[in-house]
């Protein structure tokens, strides 16, 4: 959601996306500012997931800078890079990523840990779509109840919806 | 709205800047093998470039963290200014 100012802005954005989170993992979210505009938001280590058949944890990271809109003066948090990975004890199992800056894939893509070395190109993907997957097709139990953790993930995956600038 | 997401932020702690280097450098360390200050010298040269999760595991993630460097930082603003 918009704010006022910047640290207004980025705390309504640590704190949905930790709401989204907080469906699976109840884990400490890391924000860090590397500088005047440049932000991440981090678990490390990895958090932990809860899981009856298998070890897992949830590794995030988002980087992110403040803009103000033109036509209301509000600021908005714009996110610059994702990644998002569901991993076992044999390493990554699933993960989502956006890394243009640097790295020779600069489009969105998915990674499947039983395919190597494919960049399945995807539409920018957000944590909330991420979260219900891993609890659809990943046996990650949810920490809340059904009726919450559903109304939260479809809240604030509308709320992305409507403010991403692209997909 | 505004006071779930300032319920939820009870569990969020931010991380200062002097301190985002020890966390690269945990988690260069568990992923890489190397330190922190290490994998950025090896960042900035361009040596994982064309590694992705594939081929070094955690690498990406290890890249989003590391703090952004002259070059990056130039590229973030060409990206900001293209994605507006």
């Amino acid at each position: 959601m918009p704010g006022r100012n910047k640290q207004e802005a980025i705390d309504s954005f640590c704190g949905f996306f930790k709401e989204s989170l907080s469906c699976i993992t109840d884990s400490f979210l890391h924000p860090v500012q590397h500088s005047a505009n440049q932000y991440l938001l981090t678990y490390e280590p990895p958090a932990p997931l809860l899981c009856q058949t298998e070890d897992r944890t949830l590794s995030v990271v988002q980087t992110f800078s403040c803009v103000r809109e033109t036509d209301t003066s509000l600021w908005k948090v714009r996110t610059n890079q994702y990644s998002y990975s569901l991993n076992g004890t044999g390493g990554e199992i699933v993960s989502y990523h956006w890394h243009p800056i640097g790295t020779a894939v600069c489009y969105p893509h998915l990674h499947v840990g039983s395919v190597a070395n494919v960049h399945f190109p995807t539409a920018r993907i957000s944590i909330e779509k991420f979260i219900r997957m891993l609890i659809d097709y990943y046996d990650i139990e949810p920490l809340l109840a059904d009726s919450r953790w559903k109304r939260i993930l479809d809240k604030n995956n509308k709320a992305f919806d409507k403010m991403a600038t692209w997909h | 709205m505004a006071v779930a997401a300032k319920k939820t932020n009870e569990r969020v702690k931010w991380i200062k800047r002097d301190q985002a280097m020890t966390l690269v450098d945990a988690r260069a360390k568990r992923v890489l093998g190397i330190s922190g200050a290490e994998f950025m010298a090896k960042w900035n040269a361009g040596e994982y470039r064309n590694l992705d999760s594939d081929a070094c595991p955690g690498v990406i993630e290890l890249a989003l963290l590391a703090p952004p460097t002259g070059r990056a930082q130039r590229a973030r603003k060409k990206q900001a200014r293209s994605h507006r």
